[in-house]
């Protein structure tokens, strides 16, 4: 196939719908502010570079197409807990911490409608 | 999608806060109602907090552990009465006394600012998650 659409969109609907996991998992640690014995959960996106083992020994060579991601999840704080219930959710740091990853699922679907739209004007030819 | 769970889960939390905030106007109901005996004083319920498993994984990555909030039970502890003297009342026993819940209003104050606050957040995740969900969808139609 001439187009692949797969290929064309790229790493950014991995990335959006793996933001709306990590969203869910911050949404979490927000409700459970009260919660006794409750420990935050930290979950953050790894961007990092495929190894093929291949190399770029000639200038015609095309390079790896980018980048793969994951999603990391951990507790938040390993060490003891300060709070007498045993929950260790700051609610300022989760919220700055959606926000983050709220504009990072924006960011992304900004990338996938200008891939959309690029394409769409490969298509007319125009 | 997972933005449709996130929404779920704040459906769960503000549920969850709702009850807090029913008991506390219980409580505060509560305090003012005498008994001629100990055992009779009415006790005010108090909602257990637990964390509640999701999965919040996707086609994308499978088995993301979330948690959103839910009553566990109602706790009715058992707290020692207010005694106070009042010969003339109705309810008064043998030694003029009756007998009153002891709830701190102060106290229930607060819970219902925490269990209010716990619902706003709630809320603007559930806002959120609707406003993303919307962009997502805007994706469909025309791209020029």
């Amino acid at each position: 196939m001439l187009i692949s659409f797969d290929a064309a969109m790229g790493i950014h609907p991995r990335v959006a719908e793996l933001r709306t996991s990590q969203l869910a998992v911050q949404a979490g640690n927000v409700f459970n502010v009260e919660t006794p014995g409750y420990r935050a959960l930290e979950a953050g996106l790894e961007f990092f570079q495929p190894v093929h083992g291949l190399a770029v020994s000639d200038r015609r060579h095309i390079g790896g197409t980018g980048a793969e991601v994951d999603l990391s999840l951990r507790f938040r704080n390993a060490g003891e807990i300060s709070s007498d219930n045993g929950n260790d959710v700051s609610l300022v740091l989760e919220q700055a911490e959606l926000a983050q990853s709220m504009s990072g699922f924006n960011v992304s679907v900004s990338l996938i409608r200008e891939q959309l739209s690029m394409l769409e004007r490969v298509i007319s030819g125009r | 999608m997972s933005l449709q769970l996130v929404q779920a889960m704040s459906g769960y939390a503000m549920v969850a806060q709702a009850t807090r905030l029913t008991l506390v106007a219980e409580a505060l109901s509560y305090s003012e109602i005498p008994s001629a005996s100990a055992d009779d004083v009415l006790q005010p319920g108090r909602a257990v907090l637990q964390a509640r498993t999701v999965d919040a994984g996707s086609v994308a990555l499978p088995d993301v552990p979330a948690f959103t909030v839910e009553v566990a039970s109602i706790s009715k502890e058992q707290v020692p009465p207010q005694v106070r003297y009042q010969p003339g009342h109705p309810l008064a026993n043998a030694n003029g006394e009756v007998f009153y819940p002891d709830i701190s209003t102060v106290e229930e104050m607060a819970t219902m600012i925490s269990a209010a606050r716990s619902f706003d957040a709630a809320v603007a995740v559930f806002s959120s998650a609707r406003q993303m969900e919307g962009q997502a969808l805007g994706l469909i139609g025309t791209h020029s």
